[in-house]
């Protein structure tokens, strides 16, 4: 009933080939993302004109439309568009042959830049006013307060939902295989469809994700508690 | 020497400030008494520029300003020479007690980390909590708190610190640790304005008493004045009232 | 060829909308059985007997550890395995839609009991030893005291939880789910891809426009909550204008 030979070795051809596609794809969204999000959060929280309008539409819009049809949209449609903007304007390059593995980190981080930047900016809001006071009374500019007292502070506590958010990343990406990635589930689909092993591929699909996501949420645990090591109480 | 003329401030429609002045010398200890929404807190905060009043002059030792003009440049000056003492301590929760009366010291002024060390231990020594200087502020209870808080606001030698209620958010037993730091200070010279309800203080070492209501400066004068002469018939109610609770206060610690 | 055929746009609404009462009724489905066994859950996991909080929390660790359409390929493929081998029975023919509405459910339910429980856990011990020393049972304690304050400080989670079980309901075309997106690629499948864009688009408009009516009615419900329970943040302006 349940293939054990297959479902081992298709664990390991996940494992070698797929994870590193789908790792590749969460640090490169985090890392371009993260700072990014960062900065749309401070300006949302500062109320900067223009760009918190338009920034309210776009976050609504990435929260309120399924994954799959994001990514049906940017995929099916984009290289399209881009290859008769390229004709128009005369862009050398072949949309059609790029990576896929950029198209999906594409996605994903204006995915994760609209909603990691609703976490940013409600936790500079809760970073308490008398802080930024405070500072003023020492002498501190608010360049400075911001910088010193400020920011560190919001950052310790956004931590716990930055943590949940890059999980849900790793969860979302399982989707890219849609664009024909070879990621996790791109690799375990390639796998099964040969004798049908749908089953035992993702099953291993799904010990692999429960694994890392356990993994990965210990390890924020760990890293909330030593940053956030003057909440002590 | 600080000289403030006719400060007037305003929340909307609500007058909070009709005009005062004020005047305080070099090593004056000047208690401001009064009910709530008279706007002694406000006075103070105008005074550092943490509210903005709308109309009045200042001058703060060599500094003159006018409130409607002030300018960036001068609001940072003063608060260089003026401390602030907060009700609610307000310390920066994610620095230790040290880097807490540093701050001001290296990114305010840019005083090389050594020297500024060396500073704010002298001022947690001067409080009683060298010991601390490690601690953070959710480490230390509200009189300690506080009383980081009062080193952070002399560390900059200022010429004068302000005391918004210091010990109105204490527990009655935390607050004596509190008024003794004050009291020392005092002694030593420091020009202090203080906004509060303890009268032992205000009667003990103070030198000069002032009693706001409704904005405006119903009386002022020496303690003696104040608590055995009052002359105000608003005076006399209010200190009737908080010398009562002031003796219910002290019963129960 | 053009990039973007408005026409074409417009004219796809009309072939994707009959579908949507089917995605909307999958949904609610799903929802009865998330919100009850969610609330089962929770409750398990705040008894005291240690092996019971161990299995749910085993259960909600590992169903929170994986993507929806994961969980969704397993239900897919392996039930029909095991009807087959264990019962001798063939459920090829079943509505592909069960396998969505089961595996909704499971996710949906693993997820509010956390929200439920956390709500539950941020009412003080206080509330409901006041409750006991007014006389109260503790069943009558908890529903006139602690539950409605649960309720509001959960909602807002609750809310957003229903959205995303809104959102995951697009993967069903994998499995041949006929609701809007399977039609959708049907549609797409018939004409050739040549307005591949255009639907996508609206699709995207339509779901946009339900999962903002469904945010727009939790927060609705959350204002009704909480005027009820007299929560300053909700009094009317006029009234607290007045006691400044």
């Amino acid at each position: 009933m349940f293939d054990g030979k297959f479902a081992l070795e298709a664990m390991g051809q996940i494992i070698t080939k797929g994870l590193p596609v789908s790792a590749l794809i969460v640090a490169a969204t985090v890392l371009i993302s993260m700072p990014l999000a960062f900065l749309l959060g401070l300006l949302r929280f500062k109320r900067v004109k223009g760009i918190t309008q338009v920034s309210t539409v776009l976050i609504s819009f990435f929260r309120g439309v399924p994954l799959v049809i994001l990514i049906f949209i940017l995929y099916s449609a984009m290289p399209d568009v881009l290859t008769k903007l390229g004709k128009l304007y005369g862009w050398g390059i072949d949309f059609y042959n790029i990576n896929r593995i950029a198209y999906a980190v594409f996605i994903c981080c204006l995915f994760t830049v609209a909603i990691m930047s609703e976490i940013f900016r409600s936790a500079l809001a809760a970073v308490h006013a008398n802080q930024l006071e405070a500072a003023h009374s020492v002498g501190l500019s608010t360049v400075e307060a911001y910088v010193h007292i400020i920011i560190p502070q919001a950052l310790v506590s956004a931590i716990p939902n930055l943590g949940n958010n890059i999980i849900n990343l790793f969860k979302g990406t399982a989707l890219v295989f849609y664009m024909g990635v070879a990621d996790i589930m791109g690799v375990a689909k390639s796998a099964a469809g040969i004798n049908y092993n749908y089953l035992e591929a993702y099953v291993d699909v799904f010990l692999v994700y429960v694994v890392i996501c356990f993994v990965m949420q210990k390890l924020f645990e760990h890293l909330e508690r030593r940053l956030g090591v003057y909440n002590a109480r | 020497m600080i000289e403030i003329r006719n400060v007037k401030k305003a929340f909307g429609d609500h007058v909070i400030l009709k005009g005062v002045d004020v005047t305080v010398q070099k090593g004056d200890v000047v208690v401001i008494l009064g009910p709530s929404g008279s706007g002694k807190t406000t006075l103070l905060r105008c005074i550092n520029f943490l509210e903005k009043a709308d109309e009045g002059q200042m001058t703060i030792g060599d500094m003159s300003v006018d409130f409607k003009t002030v300018k960036k440049k001068e609001i940072r000056a003063i608060r260089e020479k003026s401390g602030f003492v907060f009700q609610n301590y307000c310390l920066f929760n994610n620095k230790t007690a040290l880097e807490n009366v540093m701050i001001g010291l290296t990114v305010g002024r840019k005083v090389p980390k050594e020297q500024a060390r060396e500073t704010a231990m002298k001022m947690l020594d001067r409080v009683g909590l060298s010991e601390r200087y490690d601690f953070y502020p959710s480490q230390l209870s509200g009189g300690q708190q506080q009383r980081v808080g009062i080193a952070r606001a002399i560390a900059l030698n200022p010429d004068v610190v302000l005391f918004d209620e210091p010990t109105s958010a204490l527990d009655p037993e935390l607050i004596g640790e509190v008024l003794e730091v004050m009291r020392e200070l005092a002694e030593d010279g420091i020009t202090m304005i203080v906004v509060t309800h303890e009268m032992s203080f205000a009667r003990d070492v103070a030198n000069h008493v002032i009693f706001m209501d409704g904005g405006v400066i119903a009386e002022e004068g020496t303690p003696e004045d104040i608590f055995d002469h009052p002359k105000n018939e608003r005076t006399k109610q209010f200190l009737k009232r908080i010398l009562r609770e002031d003796e219910e206060r002290h019963q129960q610690a | 060829m053009q990039i973007f055929s408005l026409k074409a746009f417009f004219e796809s609404f009309p072939v994707l909308l009959p579908f949507l009462p089917f995605t909307v009724g999958v949904l609610g489905c799903s929802l009865i059985f998330s919100l009850s066994f969610g609330l089962f859950f929770a409750w398990c996991k705040l008894r005291r007997n240690r092996v019971v909080r161990g299995l749910v929390g085993f259960y909600v660790q590992i169903i929170q550890g994986t993507p929806f359409i994961v969980l969704l390929f397993i239900m897919y493929f392996g039930i029909p395995k095991i009807f087959r081998v264990a019962l001798g029975i063939d459920i090829t023919g079943v509505n592909k839609a069960i396998y969505m509405v089961l595996t909704l459910s499971m996710f949906g339910s693993a997820r509010m009991s956390e929200a439920m429980r956390s709500a539950y856990l941020a009412i003080s011990k206080g509330q409901m030893e006041a409750a006991h020393s007014c006389g109260l049972s503790t069943a009558q304690g908890f529903f006139h005291i602690v539950m409605p304050q649960a309720l509001y400080i959960a909602l807002p989670n609750l809310g957003n939880l229903i959205v995303s079980n809104l959102l995951e309901t697009s993967v069903g075309f994998s499995i041949g789910v006929i609701d809007l997106v399977g039609n959708a690629q049907n549609y797409n499948t018939r004409t050739y891809n040549v307005h591949m864009l255009e639907v996508y688009l609206a699709l995207a408009l339509i779901y946009w426009a339900m999962s903002m009516l469904l945010a727009k009615g939790i927060s609705l419900g959350e204002h009704a909550l909480g005027r009820r329970q007299g929560l300053r943040a909700f009094e009317k302006r006029e009234r607290r204008q007045r006691n400044v």
